[in-house]
């Protein structure tokens, strides 16, 4: 019977494997389960290697994203072709990153395997400290693990008795150090581990043909896992390229095709921010093409200023 | 099961969307006609909540609510007539492989009305957890040879199936719905859907039906 009376600053026996409720010595406890003694999340997004693994997006989220994007705007924009240039403004910032990143991406060799016979005695040994180096980090990241909980836990027992919210503030800055520490490890062996892989920096394109077989290649295979469906140059204009997708998967559920078309200005945006980031000035436009058994078959057109063709012109030749 | 009308019912009785697919009875209703149906539809059902027997709501806990899944009901590849490629897959829109839903599910509906057989059409509804109701209006008369106690308990089983049938393809109109509908960002919730690709694809859905 005694067991069952409630001591209120000290009676979080029974709540302490519990993951929500409120703990009178704490306060509220958050609701994911084992906040304290899990390892604070590694700042994902700047310890991440450039050269991570493909990252699949759920198409669901995606549109539903892109479809409140697309309603914002909509709301704002009081024509088409202003919505239409927004929209397109918002793919530029992203396109003139990707070009960046897929660049310095195409430029590590894809696996040691391909390397030239004459790296291969450092590259063998580079391999074996490769392998290595992931179980140390895991090795790392599990100690501060283990270190943070046993910090925590231990923290915690004393905030308990002391009903201290200073001793909480301790644990905090504990961890923000031990991650740290973390992080600039994982960073080091990061940045060791890849600029081993390069042997070297892939140059930007110069030509107009090699940066759009680069677009048509790896740029759509980065957004939408595969190759676009064609790249063709327009017979009738010197300046005029087009870049075909038979089902755009972004825009594929938006109906009405004026309005669809206007949607894909945003992919339009990618493609000018990647081409103008890399010196090709252009304008790039959405225009729908239904052939065959594709309803919803678009086709990018990019019409390249004169002056990017009197460029390759002059530094190309006609010869 | 022929279908010959398909009706969408917003969560405040309102008819959203109306197709019909055979020439019959239903499409010599006109738009005004349908309109009624759907809000007389909204409040029979709504009725029928309410006066379920006393003696099923005691029993509630014991109903088993889970519909099975039945493979392949309206997919392109559950008609024989169609002779397409099998190794093409067919894209369901934000739906991977090569169904919407594989597994058995729970019915929403527990005390509404579920089905309407009369000697004319069969109706079925499905309601979803938002309110939303489909409501599909099939030429499929059960028969009605109950003479002998074997022949009744036949026809149980037949209406079972039937309503199984049925809910599995109205939750994939919802599917459908769900991506064709609710992704489109020039659709106003709660607003009649003009979209003609979900047309489309529920055209496509309900001829695959055989």
């Amino acid at each position: 019977m005694s067991q069952d009376i409630i001591y209120t600053s000290t009676s979080d026996e029974s709540f302490k494997n519990r993951s929500t409720g409120y703990e009178y010595t704490v306060g509220p406890k958050p609701s994911l389960p084992d906040e304290y003694t899990r390892s604070p999340l590694t700042s994902k997004l700047y310890s991440e290697s450039l050269n991570t693994k493909r990252h699949e997006v759920s198409l669901a989220a995606m549109t539903f994203l892109f479809q409140e994007m697309i309603s914002a705007l909509h709301k704002e924009c009081k024509s088409v072709t202003e919505f239409e240039t927004k929209l397109s403004s918002y793919g530029e910032s992203i396109g003139s990153r990707l070009l960046e990143l897929l660049n310095f991406r195409s430029s590590i060799s894809p696996g040691s395997s391909s390397r030239t016979s004459t790296f291969l005695a450092s590259s063998t040994s580079v391999l074996s400290s490769q392998t290595s180096q992931p179980a140390n980090n895991t090795n790392n990241i599990n100690n501060t693990n283990s270190n943070n909980s046993g910090g925590s836990t231990g923290n915690r027992t004393r905030s308990r008795s002391n009903t201290g919210t200073s001793s909480k503030d301790n644990t905090s800055s504990t961890k923000t150090t031990n991650r740290d520490s973390s992080d600039r490890h994982h960073h080091h062996h990061q940045v060791e581990s890849l600029t081993s892989q390069i042997s070297k920096m892939r140059r930007r394109d110069l030509k107009i043909l090699d940066i759009l077989q680069f677009i048509h290649g790896t740029l759509w295979s980065y957004l939408f896992n595969h190759v676009s469906d064609d790249l063709v140059k327009s017979s009738e204009r010197n300046n005029e390229y087009m870049i075909i997708d038979n089902q755009p998967p972004l825009t594929q559920f938006i109906s009405g095709s004026n309005n669809r078309i206007s949607c894909d200005y945003f992919i339009c945006g990618i493609i000018k921010g990647f081409l103008t980031n890399a010196g090709f000035r252009c304008k790039v436009t959405a225009h729908e093409m239904p052939q065959g058994q594709f309803d919803s078959r678009t086709v990018y057109l990019i019409q390249f200023d004169n002056q990017v063709l009197e460029r390759e012109a002059i530094r190309f030749g006609q010869s | 099961m022929a279908i010959e009308t398909i009706l969408i019912i917003n969560k405040s009785g309102g008819l959203i969307y109306q197709r019909n697919f055979s020439e019959s009875f239903a499409s010599k209703l006109n738009s005004n006609d349908f309109l009624i149906i759907a809000s007389t539809i909204h409040s029979v059902f709504a009725i029928t909540s309410q006066i379920t027997p006393k003696a099923l709501q005691i029993t509630q806990n014991n109903v088993d609510y889970v519909i099975p899944y039945i493979p392949m009901v309206g997919m392109e590849s559950s008609n024989p007539q169609q002779t397409r490629n099998a190794n093409v897959p067919v894209k369901l829109g934000s739906y991977k492989g090569p169904d919407f839903f594989k597994e058995p599910f729970i019915s929403w509906n527990k005390s509404g009305l579920r089905q309407l057989s009369t000697d004319q059409f069969t109706m079925y509804i499905y309601q979803t957890m938002t309110g939303l109701k489909f409501v599909a209006l099939s030429s499929n008369v059960l028969s009605t040879n109950a003479g002998t106690m074997n022949g009744s308990i036949d026809k149980t089983k037949a209406v079972n199936v039937a309503s199984q049938v049925a809910d599995n393809f109205l939750r994939k109109i919802y599917c459908l719905y769900g991506d064709y509908v609710m992704k489109d960002p020039f659709y106003s919730m709660e607003m009649p859907i003009k979209s003609e690709l979900f047309d489309k694809a529920v055209k496509r859905m309900v001829n695959n039906l055989l």
